[in-house]
């Protein structure tokens, strides 16, 4: 079993989010609906630790049953893991809510 | 790992990925209440959407990292019983406080919640009944039944108080319009709600 901790790249996320132009840059002001939704969303802190504390469920289940799991080091989990966060958030950012 | 075990696996964690980001992200309180409003996510709103996305993958792909230490730890982490606060007592036994709730909050997917206004159902003075559900008050059209939505919070624009409920004990919770859930009876006892609680007791157990 793997020992070290290793950490998890962060690099390509930060790189997404600074992508997104600014809100006061040339973007069109936004709608007044469009301002209520925005006010509406939940923080981002929040949704993150809800997401982090479910996925921390479900994973800790899987490496418990899942004989595909049997053995996976700790760096193994942590290269997909980075991958699996980065497409999942950037499906639902692209469908919505909208089932796919 | 042999390499068949290790694409299996490699597969088992991309699913469970995929599936519980989407999962918890279109079922949290807020966003299910917006996706109820406006079923298709309209153009003008999708740049705020991508916002949040964006900013909540960065804070998950941080958070990876003590993740991961806490599951490869040796144990589980100790979870020490949260003290009550001094002279707090529970006003029946029916009553959850925040360390009961951060609890249940662990198996947040294991609950359903009513959340109500009228003070009797909302303590567990009195039985759940489908005149009192507000969804029954504000749509008299809604299917037969006591609702309730996944999850420990409920759905907090219904009441300041929340009656919860085993999700999969006695009685069968089918999926509206996730997370709302229908329980098709006239009414639900007192003894079938694992306990009541206030929605500032709810923040508390957040916090804690």
């Amino acid at each position: 079993m793997e020992e070290k901790n290793p950490v998890v790249p962060t690099t390509k996320s930060t790189k997404a989010v600074e992508a997104v132009p600014a809100k006061t840059g040339t973007a069109p002001p936004e709608s007044k609906e469009a301002r209520e939704f925005r006010a509406a969303l939940p923080k981002s802190e929040d949704l993150a630790k809800a997401v982090l504390a479910a996925l921390e469920k479900d994973l800790r289940e899987r490496l418990a049953t899942d004989p595909g799991l049997a053995g996976v080091t700790k760096a193994e989990l942590a290269e997909w893991l980075a991958a699996d966060v980065a497409e999942a958030f950037a499906e639902t950012s692209k469908h919505g809510w909208a089932a796919k | 790992m042999t390499s068949m075990l290790f694409f299996v696996g490699r597969r088992v964690i991309r699913r469970t990925v995929l599936g519980r980001v989407r999962f918890s992200t279109i079922t949290f309180q807020q966003v299910h209440l917006l996706q109820v409003r406006h079923p298709d996510l309209p153009a003008e709103f999708r740049p705020a959407w991508q916002d949040l996305m964006a900013e909540t993958r960065l804070q998950v792909s941080t958070g990876l990292t003590d993740l991961l230490m806490s599951l490869f730890a040796p144990t589980p982490p100790p979870t020490p019983a949260p003290a009550l606060p001094p002279g707090r007592k529970r006003v029946n036994d029916k009553q959850l406080l925040p360390s009961d709730l951060k609890d249940m909050l662990r198996n947040n997917g294991d609950w359903v919640t009513h959340r109500t206004d009228h003070v009797g159902v909302g303590t567990c003075q009195t039985s759940l009944r489908t005149e009192t559900d507000v969804v029954r008050k504000k749509n008299p059209a809604a299917p037969f039944g006591v609702y309730a939505a996944v999850g420990v919070e409920g759905l907090a624009d219904y009441g300041p108080y929340g009656v919860v409920f085993p999700r999969y004990k006695d009685r069968t919770w089918q999926v509206k319009d996730a997370p709302a859930v229908l329980c098709a009876v006239e009414s639900l006892d007192v003894d079938e709600a694992e306990g009541w609680y206030t929605e500032e007791d709810l923040a508390e157990a957040r916090r804690l």
